[in-house]
């Protein structure tokens, strides 16, 4: 398997990791749907860093995937540090579950419930993008 | 506006910027993107796929999947191979053996000598073939062990937290699914002008139970390799008894957690209860599309707006309720939809195609009975004009001429009522084909593709025909002619039959069964009226 790949794989991951920690330190702090409302330059900004994070994490993966058939002997390497990675990224992604089942739907406004639904279908992108991660793990 | 709506609608457009972001990410190449958006960050990415599906999955299992495929489709190349090969020889071997017969000196001949050889390269042939796919299967079974043995290998050592990490992300998403269900949901903006509120709850809804449908696929699939490592481990070639991951069942397990069935009870009386459930169900959804409720619960408007669990109840109900949920369907008008929910249904794809084919079956079996009704009258008219020259021009005892009429009456009612079987029965396969189609569009909705089954294929045989009519006119000739050869072809035509034909489908190429063509038989029924006219007024005016 290339070392390169290997190597730029692990840091596209960390950073995949890294720029999520960041995001979610934001929805940490968020109380109501008004919170959110007041941190939405950060909040977006943070899901466009995740989400090209993760894409350039993927694309490694996908490289590495090609490589991979002759060399499943690497395979170790890889996923010892993929499952610290999605461990935490499991865990960032429950915070930030926890956080938005706090807004009942029945209790929200015509526009707090528009705002809920699109940071939803965001978050959902990450989640699919780590669980694509732990499928792709088994790809190799 | 206030300062408070004013903030809320700046955040709701930088929010929809991000649609922007996600278009792009699938239309165009990503270091594009991502040079405009953030300028730091370094990519030489060409071939991005960003979106997951599950088409992508094609690693290990399917690896497996292809390589199990692929000994099935060389052992039967190979066989059939060897078999023709051997057949031939034998072939050939029987000609040369029936020279020697001729030739007077039997197997001792020079005729016989090659019979023998020939026969015996037959027969290696044949032995060879077998032996080949012993050993090739043998092969195939070790090469089979290798892969699995490296799998187990890298990947076995590892499996149990894979497995840990894919069961936290299901449980997580599961809490999230019980969140959403069970919550009393106002649906009085389904009813309002804007539909934009029941879009943002539905997105709600749809995204908590795809995030759970989603992970709990990944749950399952890591689930069965883990038991197939453990097989492979202990030298077996597979776990059997570790069921695959199924969308199917996944959805099955939804909708009837949703919609609960009353009783866990026997399992006759199970199917029973589901059916009951799925009426419930349906009722309800009859009340809260007619505006009946203001608020309801949101399990029922989960199940109303997803396609999946929606061909997943059609795929357990009763016919009465299929029926029931059908009428509820047509009944609304997509042109003039008087509420959101009415779009749901209007949208639904499995109630589409259910009701599209089902409007298709009962379309075609109103269409045969008025094509048996006009055979019928095309037979009696037929009848009536055969007999009634007997009848009336010949000065025969009355006994003669029932004889007569009962021999001519014979090939024509046998022909009637074989041809309106013949319409009967290619009616009767093309229905049943429609509504495999149909099971099967449905069942592939909720996750599971079933495999095509054999369905009998009736042609009517022209060539079987043409020879009849020419062997009843050789006969007829006999006879009376040239009135026996005209009666003879006639009886002979009429008698002529059909083929059947036994082939695999889907259900899918329903449209190419031919029932009969009503138009043919309508034009046949003027043609026999007027010739009826015609010899009523050549013998009585």
């Amino acid at each position: 398997m290339d070392q390169n790949s290997l190597v730029a794989y692990d840091e596209a991951a960390v950073d995949a990791s890294y720029k999520s920690s960041k995001f979610t330190e934001i929805f940490r702090n968020a109380r109501n749907v008004a919170c959110l409302v007041e941190n939405m330059p950060n909040i977006t900004q943070g899901i466009k860093e995740i989400r090209l994070a993760q894409i350039e994490s993927r694309r490694h993966l996908e490289s590495l995937r090609l490589l991979s058939d002759r060399n499943l002997h690497k395979f170790d390497r890889i996923i010892q540090g993929a499952e610290r990675r999605l461990d935490r990224q499991l865990d960032e992604m429950k915070e930030i579950r926890q956080v938005m089942r706090q807004f009942n739907i029945s209790s929200l406004s015509s526009i707090e419930l528009s705002i809920i639904s699109k940071l939803n279908e965001q978050i959902d992108m990450i989640n699919s993008n780590v669980m694509y991660e732990l499928k792709m793990l088994y790809n190799l | 506006m206030s300062t408070k709506q004013t903030d809320s609608q700046e955040a709701l457009d930088a929010l929809n910027e991000l649609d922007q972001l996600n278009h792009d990410l699938h239309s165009t190449d990503v270091p594009a993107v991502a040079d405009a958006m953030l300028p730091e960050t370094e990519s030489n990415d060409q071939n991005v796929a960003p979106h997951m599906s599950d088409v992508e999955f094609d690693g290990t299992m399917s690896e497996l999947n292809k390589f199990i495929g692929s000994i099935y489709q060389d052992m039967s190349e190979i066989n059939p191979v060897f078999r023709k090969a051997s057949e031939f020889c034998m072939k050939r071997a029987d000609e040369w053996a029936e020279a020697a017969e001729k030739s007077g000196k039997g197997m001792d001949s020079d005729e016989g000598a090659v019979a023998i050889a020939i026969a015996g390269v037959g027969i290696a042939m044949n032995g060879l073939g077998k032996l080949l796919q012993v050993w090739e299967k043998q092969k195939k079974i070790n090469e089979y062990k290798r892969i699995c043995a490296n799998i187990v290998k890298t990947k076995g050592p590892r499996i149990d937290n894979m497995v840990a990490l894919a069961k936290r992300a299901v449980d997580e998403a599961l809490i999230d699914l019980e969140e959403v269900t069970g919550q009393q949901i106002d649906i009085s903006y389904a009813f309002s002008d804007s539909y934009e509120s029941h879009l943002s709850v539905k997105a709600i809804l749809m995204s908590a139970l795809n995030r759970y449908r989603e992970s709990q696929y990944v749950f399952d699939q890591m689930v069965w390799l883990r038991d197939q490592i453990a097989a492979w481990s202990e030298g077996n070639l597979e776990d059997s008894s570790s069921s695959y991951p199924s969308y199917q069942a996944i959805n099955q397990w939804i909708f009837f957690t949703l919609h609960p069935v009353k009783d866990k009870a026997a399992e006759d009386a199970r199917r029973m209860e589901i059916q009951e459930t799925c009426d419930y169900v349906v009722d309800e959804y009859i009340q809260m599309v007619g505006g009946a409720y203001q608020i309801v619960n949101s399990d029922f408007l989960m199940s109303l707006c997803d396609n999946e669990l929606m061909a997943t109840l059609l795929n357990n109900c009763s016919e009465n309720t299929k029926y029931k949920l059908l009428a509820l369907y047509d009944s609304v008008n997509p042109q003039n939809l008087s509420n959101a929910l009415e779009g749901e249904l209007s949208d639904s794809t499995a109630l589409t195609v259910t009701s599209k084919l089902t409007r298709n079956a009962e379309n075609i079996a109103i269409q045969e009975k008025k094509h048996t009704n006009l055979m019928i009258v095309n037979g009696i008219l037929l009848l009536v004009m055969a007999c009634l020259p007997v009848i009336v021009l010949t000065d025969w005892a009355w006994y003669w001429k029932t004889l007569v009429g009962i021999l001519i009456s014979f090939p024509i009612v046998y022909r009637m009522a074989k041809a309106i079987n013949t319409v009967e029965e290619k009616t009767k396969n093309k229905i049943e084909l429609i509504e495999r189609w149909q099971h099967t569009r449905i069942l592939k909705m909720t996750g599971y593709k079933p495999q095509p089954k054999m369905i009998t294929r009736i042609q009517n045989s022209i060539w079987l025909t043409i020879g009849c009519a020419v062997i009843g006119g050789i006969i007829g000739s006999f006879f009376l002619p040239p009135i026996g050869t005209i009666l003879g072809v006639c009886i002979g035509a009429l008698i002529g039959g059909s083929d059947n034909d036994e082939e695999e489908s889907d259900g899918s190429d329903w449209n190419s069964f031919k029932t009969g063509s009503l138009s043919k038989t309508i034009t046949w029924t003027v043609i026999i009226s007027l010739a009826f006219l015609f010899e009523l007024y050549w013998l009585f005016i």
